[in-house]
């Protein structure tokens, strides 16, 4: 470890002149000085989505940072301000919902407080523009009594056969509370419809997609590494050699191949091949086959999701440098007592290679979790869409509702940042690790 | 085997490493085996299909593909949207020197004996850790015109807002500065902390003793001495660079009018296989990426080797 104090400032702490020290003081401020607004640009857009999920409706598209919520003080009850509005001229509407006192249950008025509209140069009555009204669809032009400076006495008319309604607003101040609405998150979640499916369904695929690739890869690793046979070297040159392929170039191929399978399938079932046409009927029964809903294989289905992404040249190349480092004299010894290729695997390079594999595990499904163009290309159905292509396509619903798209976005974000707080220390040594052998 | 430390007769010996040698070879294909067949199947078979492909015409409806030899290639070098989506490409890697300077400056600040350095560490990865389509929703968010926060900031000093994802030079600078954001505390910053903390203390003590300034230390012994993590961070981001794109045209760019000038070859290639259903000439595309690819990775391999290591 460099001891960094003896990059910016002198050798030794303790002996070091009061100059020097203070000198070095004033640069472990600059620098704390410096992190301090670096990380806050880092953590602002955080922040920014958060305070944006916990707003009420509309409350995106205006100027504060807080989640708030206005109330006005109508017949001595604190009402809800729903909405709030600019006329032209520059007056403020504000909606409110009142019970209504006919049967139709609640009835939308707009409240406009600071200014109103005169009726006809007057200062006693004041015009308010309306809403859609009431259950019945009515209410149309409401008058505005000023009774005091501070009383206003609020008129407004039902429609045809109905009693016109007196409400009394005590005071013309709005009151303003920060009120987070974490309802949001209820109606994110509701407003998707799949949500919870596209939880059920990232978990499934990015579980067994890090389970499979640590296996396989390791399985492979091991052979690379310490096991002797034929055309070894040479099938690791082709390993190394697909490693620079972009994704790209196979995913066309991959989306043809999956697309085309069920189709094969189905001429070779024709035949009651060794009897796997009973299996798939046993499939197409079984109520795992109820729960997933998706198709067995092709497109759209977990098979697609999944399968693809077990194996891995990446995964094997870096298990094989790591395997490379361990001595021999262990494996040695594991096989005078007695183990094969499987037990010295299983018994000796496993457990000593749990940070690799674990550097593995962790990259793997970072990178599985946050796919994008593969799993939407391949899923057509909003059952079988993982958490990105969901997020996506609840952009799509949400449009201009920012407040709902960033309370499912944090949704979606939440476990991810949960997950990197507590484990961030090994996370970020695995990937100095990984990076340093691989 | 080296040695014989069980002390075997030579001739015993002998047989029995020959029956160990058959059973390592069998032992060697079986652990090879699972991963193998999908190296074989959804590596090695896709990438000779897609080769087959970038020779055909085919629009995936009848069977089997035309063969049209190089007609794709042809058409692909006269495409001029390929070439400005090439661009593209290539301006946006124009971020990757600022991420470099940015990433070794935390680096170089995070080394020092600091209290909350940790702190700092995570909170300077976290943008890395939780990229994806969830981030780039809160960027579409940050970078909308009328309510976003970077306008808002703006505004405050006395700026006019921006229509980010409107204009076109506008939506490529926004590009360049969310991927500077996503990465500059993230692998490279990680990667260059491991470098600095290799570097032998005593070649600070010597250039201290002898009254070098700090920009002289820095210029003779930490930029050189991180050289090859330079290079490799370099070509990595290149060859990432080439690859990316994909997501954020798809979510911020995609029906706006700066569509045309963020479309980078990764989303050139979608359109053509999703959209326009030309599959042959998407896979030609696919390869031409893998051209760009091929030749950093072999700048990387030729120059770079084994020396991105550091123990």
């Amino acid at each position: 470890m460099t001891d960094p104090a003896k990059v910016l400032g002198p050798l030794d702490d303790t002996a070091a002149p009061p100059s020097a020290r203070r000198r070095r003081r004033f640069l472990a401020l600059c620098s704390h000085g410096f992190l301090i607004v670096v990380a806050v640009t880092m953590l602002a857009p955080f922040v920014w989505m958060v305070l944006t999920a916990l707003k009420p409706p509309g409350q995106a598209m205006q100027g504060n940072w807080l989640p708030t919520r206005d109330y006005v003080v109508v017949d001595g009850r604190e009402r809800v301000v729903t909405q709030r509005s600019r006329l032209k001229d520059g007056a403020g509407v504000y909606r409110v919902r009142l019970p209504s006192p006919a049967a139709d249950g609640t009835r939308e008025i707009d409240v406009s407080t600071d200014r109103l509209i005169p009726v006809g140069g007057s200062e006693t009555h004041f015009l308010l523009t309306t809403g859609e009204g009431s259950a019945t669809g009515t209410a149309s032009v409401k008058l505005v009594k000023k009774l005091m400076p501070e009383k206003f006495e609020v008129h407004y008319e039902g429609g045809a056969g109905q009693e016109p309604v007196t409400a009394t607003m005590d005071e013309t101040r709005i009151i303003t509370r920060i009120s987070p609405q974490w309802d949001n998150f209820r109606s994110a979640w509701t407003t998707s419809g799949v949500f919870g499916r596209a939880f059920i369904n990232s978990l499934t695929v990015c579980i067994l997609i890090t389970l499979g690739q640590v296996f396989t890869s390791s399985l492979a690793a091991y052979a690379f590494a310490r096991l002797e046979f034929p055309g070894r070297d040479k099938l690791f040159m082709a390993y190394l050699a697909t490693m620079m392929v972009p994704g790209a170039v196979t995913m066309i191929p991959l989306f043809v191949i999956l697309k085309s399978l069920p189709t094969v399938l189905n001429f070779l079932f024709h035949t009651d091949w060794f009897g796997v046409q009973l299996f798939v009927k046993f499939w197409l029964a079984s109520p795992v086959r109820t729960f997933y809903s998706g198709r067995l294989v092709g497109l759209d289905s977990y098979f697609a999701l999944i399968v693809p992404g077990l194996f891995s040249a990446y995964g094997t190349f870096m298990l094989r440098q790591f395997f490379l480092t361990i001595p021999k004299d262990l494996e040695d010894a594991a096989r005078i007592d007695g183990c094969g290729a499987w037990g010295v695997y299983w018994n000796v390079i496993v457990p000593l290679s749990k940070p690799a594999l674990a550097v593995l595990a962790i990259l793997t499904f970072m990178g599985a979790w946050s796919d994008f163009m593969w799993p939407m290309v391949t899923t057509s159905t909003p059952e079988m869409q993982t958490l990105p292509v969901m997020l996506q396509a609840f952009m799509g619903i949400t449009e201009t509702q920012w407040e709902l798209l960033m309370a499912g976005t944090l949704m979606v974000l939440g476990p991810v940042i949960v997950v990197f707080l507590i484990g961030q220390r090994y996370i970020i040594e695995g990937i100095r690790l990984g990076s340093v052998k691989g | 085997m080296p040695g014989n430390p069980i002390g075997v007769q030579p001739q015993l010996a002998g047989s029995l490493e020959r029956g160990a040698a058959g059973r390592r070879t069998l032992a060697g294909y079986l652990f090879l085996l699972p991963n193998f067949s999908g190296f074989l199947l959804f590596l090695l078979l896709p990438i000779l299909f897609s080769l087959v492909l970038s020779f055909c015409e085919w629009n995936l409806l009848t069977w089997p593909p035309r063969f049209i030899g190089l007609q794709n290639y042809h058409n692909l070098i006269l495409d001029s949207h390929f070439w400005h989506y090439v661009f593209n490409t290539t301006f946006f890697m124009l971020g990757i020197p600022f991420g470099i300077i940015g990433s070794l400056m935390l680096a170089i600040l995070l080394n020092q004996k600091l209290r909350l350095r940790n702190l700092y560490r995570t909170v300077f990865f976290m943008p890395t850790f939780t990229a994806g389509v969830a981030l780039l929703m809160v960027w579409r968010w940050l970078l909308n015109t009328d309510y976003g926060l970077i306008n808002k900031c703006l505004i405050a000093v006395g700026l006019s807002g921006v229509d980010w994802l409107n204009r076109p030079w506008a939506a490529r600078f926004a590009f360049v500065l969310m991927g500077f954001w996503t990465g500059v505390g993230g692998y490279n910053m990680i990667l260059y902390l491991a470098a600095l903390q290799n570097i032998n203390p005593e070649l600070y003590e010597a250039a201290a003793v002898d009254g070098t300034s700090w920009w002289d230390r820095f210029r003779h012994i930490t930029w050189p001495l991180v050289s090859p993590t330079t290079f490799f961070i370099i070509i990595i981001s290149i060859i990432g660079g080439f690859q990316s794109g994909f997501s954020a045209v798809y979510l911020l760019a995609r029906d706006t009018n700066s569509q045309e000038a963020v479309t980078t070859i990764d989303y050139y290639i979608y359109e053509n296989a999703y959209h326009f259903y030309q599959m042959g000439y998407a896979s030609a595309i696919s390869w031409f990426l893998f051209l760009f690819v091929f030749v950093f990775t072999l700048i990387n391999w030729r120059y770079a080797g084994s020396r991105i290591h550091y123990d």
